[in-house]
């Protein structure tokens, strides 16, 4: 996906080429065709051959990937997913204010500390 | 037909208990909730989890220490007793209720070895002095930071927290989540899930909640005896609970999971914490965890070596009624 972000749009053979030595050309085209097929890059025909182009900018997917990673913890619910414990849980609007008044005493907390040395 | 009728006692016996105490624990843990107020979070947090998991442990104990027992000294090995329409029925209701709990538990001990393995390979390990509980700092991560697994617990901090942090922040932040692998919470979080109960058992799901906020409260109050100070344990409450907000509000596919209402867990923390920095409370302090389930553990193991070969014979009068 880098090469892909980098170059903008390139065929597997034009992949292939930069990994020649360490990748067999199928195994690119493999890779391109799932990465097609994951909605991750679109395609055309040009002749015999498909020129490969991002779906996605580089930006998008890590936003993407974030949602997904972070996701995960707030599908747990209470109900369902994983097993796990988190630090916070959702915050809400109550929370927010809540927190913001937990941050004035930490803050005066802080400063008295500070007087104190 | 003597195994087969076993299996189908054990498990009418199981569903029987089970309901039928789980119906009494309802109207019990709604006045649990109403009058006990433990001055320790912890011990409010064990006891909505003995509470909670009380219709399950008397399924078993009834099932496994007086139905099986009873049947096997009771009933002839070569009986051609054929099994009634009320033994199948309720064998068939138990095995419903057993599979769905069966499968509740896979699914969950799936998603978290799938939620473990997917963070992972987002993540770098971490090095951190002196925690025997692996960390690794996942990149994407949002405002993750949990200890994930039962049996081999790891901790699991987002780039974007371990970067907002200071190294006294997350130092607290991971003490409390120290205290959960310390506490098993994790365990039995799962114990919990696997046995819930259906939604409109309402008092159920309260008390499934008010564990969650005890737990984390305890949670709290363990890593400060522990020696976290709670000036950065609230800062980094605040940090994460911030970043928290920002990436759910600005998604509006999670935003229907943000609680509306107050009552939630942050709330009871933010005032627990309020109040130890206002000095209204005082700070905990480290207490040598005691074994307090010992002595009764061995207390109902005595009486029930001693009682069982008296119940027996009324407890196969009972069975009776079920097999015919």
């Amino acid at each position: 996906m880098e090469r892909v972000w980098h170059r903008g749009e390139l065929s597997v053979r034009e992949l292939h080429a930069e990994f020649a030595a360490r990748l067999a050309y199928t195994t690119v085209m493999t890779t391109m065709d799932r990465l097609y097929k994951k909605g991750m890059l679109q395609r055309r025909k040009v002749g015999k051959a498909f020129i490969y182009v991002a779906a996605l900018t580089e930006q998008e997917y890590q936003e993407q990937l974030t949602h997904h990673l972070f996701g995960m913890v707030l599908h747990d619910g209470k109900n369902s997913g994983a097993v796990l414990s988190n630090f916070v849980d959702a915050v809400s609007a109550t929370d927010e204010k809540l927190l913001d008044r937990l941050d004035q005493l930490v803050k005066a907390k802080r400063q008295t500390l500070r007087r104190v040395e | 037909m003597f195994y087969v009728l076993a299996v189908a006692l054990c498990l009418a016996v199981l569903f029987l208990v089970l309901v039928s105490t789980s119906l009494l624990c309802m109207t019990g843990l709604r006045l649990l909730l109403k009058v006990v107020h433990p001055t320790a979070p912890g011990a409010k947090a064990n006891l909505l989890f003995m509470a909670r998991l009380l219709p399950l442990a008397l399924a078993c104990i009834v099932t496994f220490g007086l139905a099986l027992p009873a049947f096997l000294q009771f009933e002839p090995y070569s009986t051609e007793e054929g099994m009634g329409f009320r033994l199948m029925a309720l064998a068939v209701l138990g095995a419903v209720v057993l599979a769905g709990m069966v499968a509740r538990g896979v699914g969950l001990l799936r998603a978290t070895r799938d939620a473990q393995r997917t963070w992972r390979q987002h993540s770098q390990k971490l090095h951190i002095d002196g925690l025997r509980v692996p960390v690794y700092c996942v990149e994407n991560g949002g405002s993750l930071m949990a200890v994930t697994g039962i049996f081999r617990p790891t901790i699991f901090v987002a780039r974007e927290i371990a970067r907002t942090l200071s190294p006294e922040e997350l130092r607290a932040a991971l003490a409390h989540e120290m205290a959960h692998v310390s506490s098993f919470d994790n365990l039995k979080q799962l114990l919990l899930k696997i046995t819930r109960a259906p939604h409109w058992l309402k008092a159920m799901d309260a008390a499934d909640v008010e564990w969650t906020n005890a737990s984390e409260i305890a949670a709290d109050h363990d890593a400060l005896a522990e020696g976290a100070s709670v000036l950065e344990l609230s800062s980094a409450l605040i940090k994460v609970g911030r970043l928290n907000r920002s990436l759910t509000t600005r998604r509006a596919v999670a935003s229907h999971l943000v609680p509306t209402a107050c009552g939630s867990a942050l709330e009871s923390r933010v005032t627990c914490l309020s109040e130890l920095l206002e000095g209204k409370s005082t700070a905990p302090v480290h207490e040598a965890k005691r074994g307090n389930l010992a002595l009764p553990v061995v207390i109902a193991l005595a009486t029930y070596i001693a009682c069982i070969h008296a119940v027996l014979p009324a407890v196969h009068e009972a069975l009776e009624f079920l097999v015919r």
